[in-house]
């Protein structure tokens, strides 16, 4: 099923939670809303679910307007942040329980709840109680219970946020599974827009109520459109920097002269992106470089390469480099700064990033 | 957790000795006085006997009276939990307009003494009363009823406390994810809301029932001549000076109350749903017009109701003569009718000082002992402490007068029985309040101080002490207005030129001065509602609290 939103508005009082957001998730697709703390994600998402009207706008299912449907007929899933298991009910008939609402035949319903345990692997423990479960183990029966009346629609807020690092990378990945062999068209809430990264087919950044961009997540990632998002997603080294002269794409930040990408015709003020893995340390030859010399600071190693803080004209530099590289880095020495101009992304200046 | 070394190297004397104080109180002043009137009981001319338990089950009187309380109670207990629960459901669980007034409304009996309800019941529904008289019928609210009713509004507080907390605590997304997956309204209420409530609701009615089996004023005031226990122990002490017959009512008394409140610690207890999980949400959606509109008008005819009854008193007092003279006059206050003048609200007030002060220095010193000294035998401790609130006053008050009428311990006559018998009687619900304040405070406190040379007692003093000034008020308040209020036990511990005002209140109804009653209750409400106010503004209003039962 199609979720369309045209210009969805909602306030709280004078708080406008969400500012005349649009946005389509096609048929069996996983849209991401990720963005800081209260920019409008859960509101978003509990107005899909019905539980806010907006206050202006539309929500389509398909081609049908629901706006005035409520909760519980729009055949939507949802999975809470806090789960919301129910404590008094076992873990068989926590998944059981929109079915019997629904007055599902006994053996059709136990039936279904034995696909669900199966689907989700949670294969004896039918007759836990919540509180006897771990918490992946929690999350798995919220995505049971869910799921069991084969909704059209599956939302959830940030699914994953009150786990363990490591169990949030194998569930994430079977979230993904489940919804891609179900083919159900899912929103997909969370702050960690890595976790975003690595799960959706797209995304959409919000930021005070609105959709700053959506896109898939190697074009987010490679091409954001706005400082904010280049912020937001990733690491990004930003430099506010000065047109020189658009037609030789040359730009002056704190006096170096830069060559990067620049449109025709462009002027004044601009904001220069440059991802951490992008810059490289060292002097090799090649002339087509930016070169930049800084002092550095710390070192952090994480794995499979290290992050560098390297400060250039007193400004803080991060760069990452292979771990293999960087054993011969002595901190406190200044070192070259390389880069590729078309690794460069020229975005508008704009408003500051909210944190 | 193993309690740190230092809780044995440097402080073994020091700590044993104050657990030793504690235990030595709670042995005399509460265990003491209970096994006095069980060996009453059973103490016979020549050795133990049951002859007393045999005359008390072959005579139908008074074991119509034991049936007759069990029937009060229940029906007490069914109707004020039902109500606790719509109120608490509408204010925590709705969006009602008017939650404050209504949860005000709900909470103002805990400060003020038990049995005003019953007096202002019967300024509408007694013989001479408001609605009864006027209307020219030939029914009053005396007996069943009026007992009944009366305890409903006098014991709503803890159970409306009770099941506040819970559903107020439930993540709202519980009943978002019924909806979410189809449930209507009804269905969401009764699996999800009602079924987490359950485990409060049995809690709430085990308590309730304890105070309504235990309770004293309103039988006494309303009951007419259903006679209950409480009231039947008492009239065999004042009347007929027969302690053996008291003492046997009073163990029979106990049983069903201990019988309750060991099934809501052990039972109930243990099975409480702890639904607040990282990223609940509290808030509440707008509730359908057809659901906000019926609870509005109960809630509001609640609150609005429970607003006349406690403007019946001092309206009662102004009123000339209730019933056939309307006019108003101040003469009720002069207290013509008594010989003892306002003085027994004086001696109230003393009584509640000393009793505040010597119960919050006992309840926060036995707290500190039992949850941060941990010596050997500190669950014996805790449930000699919390023993008292499964006994009812009236056994409290044969107890002290069967334990302290003799030396060594020679206290009757005396302003300190009172006090003890407050204290003491009231203990359960500071040490409760001072065990979870001390709870909340991390031990590593203590142990940074301890760590730094200081010594046991300095470290309570300049620790400990200072992070409990909050509920060390509340526990005063506590126990000041229960001293200002309490009728059940002190009622049997008075002595001649030292009556108090709740039992003045009482004489003056039974001697036919309803409105000097009147008086003295708008005095006591005065009191303790200044006292309240006046605490809060010098320390500050949030850290006094009103502790619930
Ligand atoms: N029931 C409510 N009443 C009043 N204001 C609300 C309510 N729900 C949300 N808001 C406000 O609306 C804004 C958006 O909140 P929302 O919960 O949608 O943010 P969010 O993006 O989900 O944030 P987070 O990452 O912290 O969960 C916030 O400013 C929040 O304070
Ligand atoms: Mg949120």
């Amino acid at each position: 099923m199609r979720i369309s939103l045209r210009g969805l508005t909602k306030r709280f009082g004078a708080a406008l939670a969400v500012d005349g957001l649009s946005l389509d998730v096609r048929p069996g697709e996983l849209v991401s809303l990720v963005g800081g703390s209260g920019c409008g994600k859960t509101t978003t998402l509990r107005m899909i679910a019905g539980f806010e009207r907006p206050d202006a706008g539309q929500i389509l299912f398909d081609d049908r307007v629901v706006n005035g449907v409520p909760p519980r007929r729009r055949n939507v899933g949802i999975v809470f942040q806090s789960y919301a298991l129910f404590p008094t009910m076992t873990v068989a008939d926590n998944i059981a329980f929109g079915l019997r609402v629904a007055h599902w035949p006994e053996p059709k319903l136990r039936a279904r709840v034995a696909e669900m345990v199966a689907l989700t692997h949670l294969g004896g423990l039918e007759g836990r109680y919540a509180n006897q479960l771990s918490g992946g183990q929690q999350q798995r029966v919220a995505l049971a219970r869910a799921l069991a009346r084969r909704p059209e629609v599956l939302l959830l807020d940030e699914p994953l946020s009150a786990l363990d690092a490591k169990i949030r990378l194998r569930l994430r990945g079977e979230l993904r599974r489940i919804q891609q062999d179900l083919g159900i068209t899912a929103v997909y809430v969370t702050h960690d827009q890595e976790e975003a990264l690595s799960i959706a087919d797209r995304i959409a950044v919000m930021r005070a109520g609105r959709i700053e961009q959506i896109g898939g997540p190697e074009e987010i990632y490679a091409r954001p459109q706005t400082e904010f998002v280049a912020d937001f997603v990733g690491i990004s080294n930003l430099l506010a920097c000065r047109v020189v002269s658009a037609a030789n794409g040359v730009v002056d930040w704190e006096g170096e002269r830069l060559r990067v990408p620049l449109a025709p015709g462009a002027d004044g003020a601009v904001i220069v992106s440059i991802r951490p893995e992008k810059l490289s340390v060292g002097t090799d030859a090649a002339a087509d470089r930016n070169r930049l010399q800084g002092v550095l600071e710390v070192v952090t190693f994480l794995g499979p390469f290290v992050r560098l803080e390297v400060t250039v004209h007193g400004r803080p530099f991060w760069v990452d480099v292979p771990t293999e590289r960087a054993t011969a880095l002595e901190r406190r020495k200044p070192l070259t700064l390389a880069f590729v101009p078309a690794d460069c992304v020229v975005l508008p200046e704009g408003a500051p990033a909210v944190p | 957790m193993a309690p740190p070394p230092w809780c044995y190297c440097t402080n073994v004397t020091s700590s044993t000795r104050t657990a030793g104080g504690v235990l030595v109180l709670l042995v005399t002043f509460v265990l003491w006085p209970v096994l006095k009137v069980l060996w009453l009981s059973v103490a016979g001319a020549a050795g133990l006997t049951l002859a007393n338990y045999e005359a008390f089950f072959s005579s139908s009187r008074l074991a119509r009276i034991l049936v007759n309380s069990l029937a009060v109670a229940t029906v007490s207990t069914a109707l004020t939990v039902l109500i606790a629960l719509v109120l608490a459901y509408a204010v925590t669980r709705t969006t009602i307009p008017g939650k404050r007034f209504v949860s005000l409304m709900a909470l103002l009996p805990l400060i003020s003494p038990p049995f005003l309800v019953s007096l202002a019941f019967i300024l509408l529904f007694g013989r001479n009363g408001l609605v009864t008289h006027g209307l020219g019928l030939d029914w009053s609210i005396y007996g069943f009823t009026g007992i009944v009713v009366a305890q409903i509004f006098t014991f709503l507080p803890p159970a409306y406390i009770l099941l506040a907390n819970v559903l107020g605590n439930m993540d709202a997304a519980l009943e978002e994810a019924a909806e979410n997956l189809g449930a209507g309204p009804l269905t969401t209420l009764r699996r999800v809301t009602l079924s987490l409530a359950r485990p409060g609701l049995a809690s709430a009615a085990l308590i309730v029932f304890i105070l309504c089996m235990t309770d004293f004023g309103n039988p006494i005031l309303i009951g007419g001549r259903y006679n209950v226990p409480a009231t039947e122990i008492y009239s065999q002490v004042i009347g007929m000076n027969d302690f053996a017959s008291a003492s046997t009512m009073s163990v029979i008394l106990i049983v069903p109350c201990l019988l309750a409140y060991v099934l809501n610690t052990y039972w109930v207890g243990s099975r409480s749903y702890v639904t607040v999980t990282a990223g609940a949400r509290a808030a509440v959606r707008p509730t359908p017009p057809a659901l906000r509109w019926p609870l509005t008008v109960v809630a509001a005819g609640f609150a609005l109701f429970t607003a006349v009854i406690y403007a019946l008193i001092p309206l009662g007092s102004l009123v000339r003569l209730w019933g056939s003279d309307w006019s108003l006059s101040l003469k009720h206050y002069t207290f013509a009718s008594t010989a003892e003048g306002p003085w027994p609200i004086w001696n109230s007030v003393k009584l509640a000082v000393l009793a505040g002060l010597i119960g919050t220095v006992l309840a926060l010193l036995t707290a500190y002992v039992i949850e941060r000294k941990r010596p050997p035998g500190a669950r014996v401790l805790e449930s000699l402490g919390l023993l008292p609130a499964a006994l009812p006053g009236t056994v409290i008050g044969v107890g002290y007068i069967l334990a302290f009428n003799v030396p060594p311990l020679l206290l009757t006559g005396t302003v300190w029985i009172l006090v003890t018998s407050v204290v003491f009687w009231k203990f359960p619900v500071a040490v409760l309040a001072a065990i979870n304040a001390l709870k909340q405070i991390d031990p590593a406190v203590e142990e940074a101080a301890v760590s730094l040379g200081a010594g046991s007692v300095r470290t309570f003093v300049r620790v400990v002490l200072p992070l409990l000034t909050g509920t060390a008020f509340s526990i005063f308040v506590y126990f000041f207005i229960n001293g200002m209020v309490t009728v059940s036990a002190v009622i049997f511990l008075i002595f001649p030129g030292f009556n108090l005002g709740s039992v003045a209140i009482l004489n003056q109804v039974e001697n036919g001065y309803p409105g000097v009653a009147c008086a003295l209750g708008t005095l006591i409400l005065v009191i303790v509602i200044g006292a309240v106010l006046l605490l809060r503004a010098l320390v500050g209003g949030d850290r006094v609290a009103i502790l619930k039962v």
